[in-house]
């Protein structure tokens, strides 16, 4: 089937109609005095104002024409469209949630194809794209993917609003309609840092039965190469249930981040869930009620195990356990020290996991306005094909003329 | 038309007379031929022969002197001159400025030619001619009889005339001219036992005026020449393209495509031609078909010749 890339290029056509005036309207015809005109002349006769002639050159000019015109518009062709698809693609690393696990398997259920969204787009199947920032082109990746399925294609991505993953205008897709279905969080390997990293200054306030919490914390706050002090802290722990010294709050209401677990005053809840605060799924064992603020993780159970606030200038991220092995693996797992890794460093990926909010709902791509600036795959451009058949009928014509001169001329 | 034998000081027209002299003279040049027999036997004073008697001569044409040397009868016979008066009528209407796309000249350029050749020739014979131009609706008549150059005084009135118009409406306007002629000639001498009318024309009759004018002659047994000019593109069509044709007398017009009606005008040419030498190629109509832009000597060399050979 031929498709147009540049249809206006046809408007071109319209120049066919200089051609066609050129060999329709007569010209001022060449007289010739006679002695008589052989019997029977009939009566005095004219010619009609118009009446086709040399036909063949007629037909040499308009094809010209009319193959400069297509060769505007750049036809290519393309084998027939097949049917729409229905794919689930998936964000490697990103967060699951119960909806967004709900939604992933209702969606597999209704035939959808899953795959990971990034280079290639694997199937699900196979093994999961190694490092968090393989989709970072999300973008891009959604553009080849609008080239390769048919029109009318469906695909429900699932990951996290994260805008800095979000490079470049935002795409509009012509043959692929996209539905953004968001994760908690997504877990990212910390950005490479050639140079020697910042110092983070970290004040550590913990209760008196958090001892054990304490130390967990304090070795994670080691391996984020933090230096624990109370002056000026860029981030304030608080485990337990107790007051903040004047000095800090104050810090914090000016800007500082502050780190709180489920506190005392929460009652422990026993729970047989899960919950992916990095690469990898850990068991809960216990959990507090769910902190109030903008849930940024939650729990298999959907419920929110970690929400965040503002408090003045600064905010506070609020954990629903305790960072203790009765409460979670986590601790003792190497996405522990990661996670502090991540948010204790001001590093792009960190500061725009707190901005995620405000992008979410621009992040999937707009829906087909219009025709796809990049062919599909399989298409065939046609445009050099016409370009040498109007070079041909230009010469054909020029032929034609010139045969047509030199006899005249005899 | 200017009257004939007035000297004219123009000297286009000097030299278009001399050129018409000359090609009147090349057009008879070698011609053994002349447009009649000068003599035929009869009883003169000049000696031809003897010839045994037969029964129905005369009697009194026997030789008595011989009879009485030889005791055998004899008639003596001479050579009778014969003097035929010639009628030049030559087509000067516009139509006889027809000129093919590869032609030299008119067609009148070659009437003029012929009709100036065969008044040298006749001249040569000592035969009375007359010219007779129709063009512009009228006879203009030219009768040379008793001037002496009678030639030249033809060759003028050719190199000045000019065609145009139509043949004249009126039917007996030629005889009538004819007829004129033959009465101032009448006077001109002894010897006229014969009239020859040779007609130069192209045939162009938008309404029969030509086979009007003529069928008198054919009643009165005019012997008459009918040299028919036929240009080669009327018998060829060489034109090509979008054209419109018009006739110089009649104004009359067709548009068309000439390569798609070629076929047709050159059949309706040629049944128009065929046609003419059916109703004038007789015993006493001769049409000769002459190329005008062709080797007019052969044309009218052959007919003299034919003539020549009755």
């Amino acid at each position: 089937m031929v498709h147009w890339a540049n249809p206006a290029g046809l408007w071109a056509l319209g120049a066919l109609a200089v051609p066609l005036a050129i060999h329709l309207v007569r010209r001022p015809l060449r007289v010739v005095r006679v002695g008589h005109l052989p019997p029977p002349p009939g009566p005095s006769r004219r010619l009609a104002w118009w009446r086709w002639r040399d036909g063949w050159k007629l037909a040499l000019r308009c094809g010209l024409l009319a193959a400069l015109a297509a060769a505007l518009a750049q036809p290519e062709w393309r084998p027939a469209e097949p049917a729409p698809v229905r794919w689930v693609l998936r964000v490697p690393g990103a967060v699951w949630s119960g909806p967004a696990e709900t939604a992933w398997e209702r969606e597999r259920a209704a035939g959808a194809s899953a795959h990971w969204l990034a280079r290639g787009f694997p199937a699900v199947a196979s093994a999961e794209p190694a490092g968090g920032d393989e989709w970072s082109a999300a973008w891009s990746l959604l553009r080849e993917l609008d080239a390769r399925v048919p029109a009318g294609s469906r695909a429900v991505v699932f990951g996290p609003t994260d805008a800095a993953r979000f490079t470049g205008p935002r795409p509009t897709l012509a043959r692929l309609h996209v539905t953004w279905w968001p994760t908690e969080s997504v877990a990212v390997s910390p950005p490479a840092a050639p140079g020697p990293r910042p110092q983070v200054k970290v004040a550590v306030v913990a209760a008196a039965d958090r001892s054990e919490d304490l130390r967990f914390v304090r070795a994670a706050l080691l391996a984020a190469e933090s230096s624990e002090t109370a002056v000026d802290p860029d981030w304030v722990v608080q485990l337990g249930d107790l007051t903040l010294p004047p000095t800090l709050a104050a810090r914090v209401e000016a800007g500082a981040g502050l780190i709180r677990d489920v506190g005392a005053a929460a009652a422990a809840l026993p729970a047989e869930r899960t919950f992916q605060p990095g690469e990898s799924r850990l068991a809960l064992r216990q959990r507090g009620a769910p902190p109030d603020g903008r849930v940024l993780l939650r729990d298999s159970a959907g419920e929110p195990i970690l929400t965040e606030t503002r408090r003045g200038a600064g905010r506070v991220l609020q954990w629903g356990l305790r960072f203790h092995p009765a409460w979670t693996e986590w601790p003792l797992r190497a996405e522990f020290p990661a996670w502090w890794e991540g948010v204790l460093r001001p590093g792009p990926t960190a500061a725009a996991a707190l901005a995620a909010s405000a992008a979410a709902p621009g992040f999937a791509p707009a829906a087909a306005a219009g025709k796809s600036i990049y062919p599909p795959i399989g298409a065939v451009p046609l445009a050099f094909g016409c370009w040498l058949a109007a070079a041909l009928l230009f010469l054909a014509e020029r032929a034609w003329s010139w045969r047509q001169a030199r006899e005249a001329a005899r | 038309m200017a009257d004939a034998g007035v000297i004219e000081p123009d000297p286009r027209l000097r030299a278009a007379l001399h050129g018409l002299a000359l090609t009147a003279r090349q057009l008879v040049a070698g011609a053994v031929a002349g447009l009649h027999p000068s003599r035929r036997p009869g009883s003169a004073r000049e000696f031809s022969q003897y010839r045994a008697y037969q029964p129905g001569d005369e009697p009194r044409r026997i030789d008595w002197k011989l009879f009485a040397r030889s005791d055998r009868y004899f008639l003596r016979e001479s050579d009778v001159d014969t003097r035929v008066a010639v009628d030049l009528v030559v087509d000067a209407t516009a139509s006889m400025r027809h000129r093919g796309p590869a032609a030299a000249a008119e067609k009148f350029a070659a009437a003029r030619a012929l009709a100036a050749a065969l008044g040298f020739l006749a001249e040569t014979q000592g035969d009375p001619v007359s010219l007779h131009l129709v063009g512009d609706g009228a006879v203009r008549s030219l009768a040379t009889a008793g001037r002496r150059a009678p030639g030249d005084v033809i060759l003028r009135t050719l190199a000045r005339a000019v065609p145009a118009g139509r043949w004249p409406a009126d039917p007996a306007a030629l005889t009538t001219a004819l007829r004129k002629t033959e009465h101032d000639g009448a006077s001109a001498g002894p010897g006229t036992t014969a009239r020859l009318t040779v007609v130069i024309t192209d045939g162009h009759q938008p309404d029969g005026e030509i086979r009007a004018a003529l069928r008198p002659l054919r009643v009165r047994r005019h012997e008459v020449i009918l040299l028919r000019l036929v240009a080669r593109d009327e018998t060829e069509f060489p034109h090509r393209g979008q054209v419109r044709f018009e006739e110089w007398e009649t104004g009359r017009f067709l548009e068309a495509e000439a390569g798609a009606m070629r076929r047709r005008l050159l059949e309706a040419a040629a049944a128009e031609r065929a046609a003419w030498r059916r109703e004038w190629d007789g015993e006493r109509f001769e049409t000769v078909e002459l190329d005008p832009d062709g080797a007019l000597e052969k044309g009218l060399r052959a007919c003299l010749r034919r003539r020549m050979e009755r």
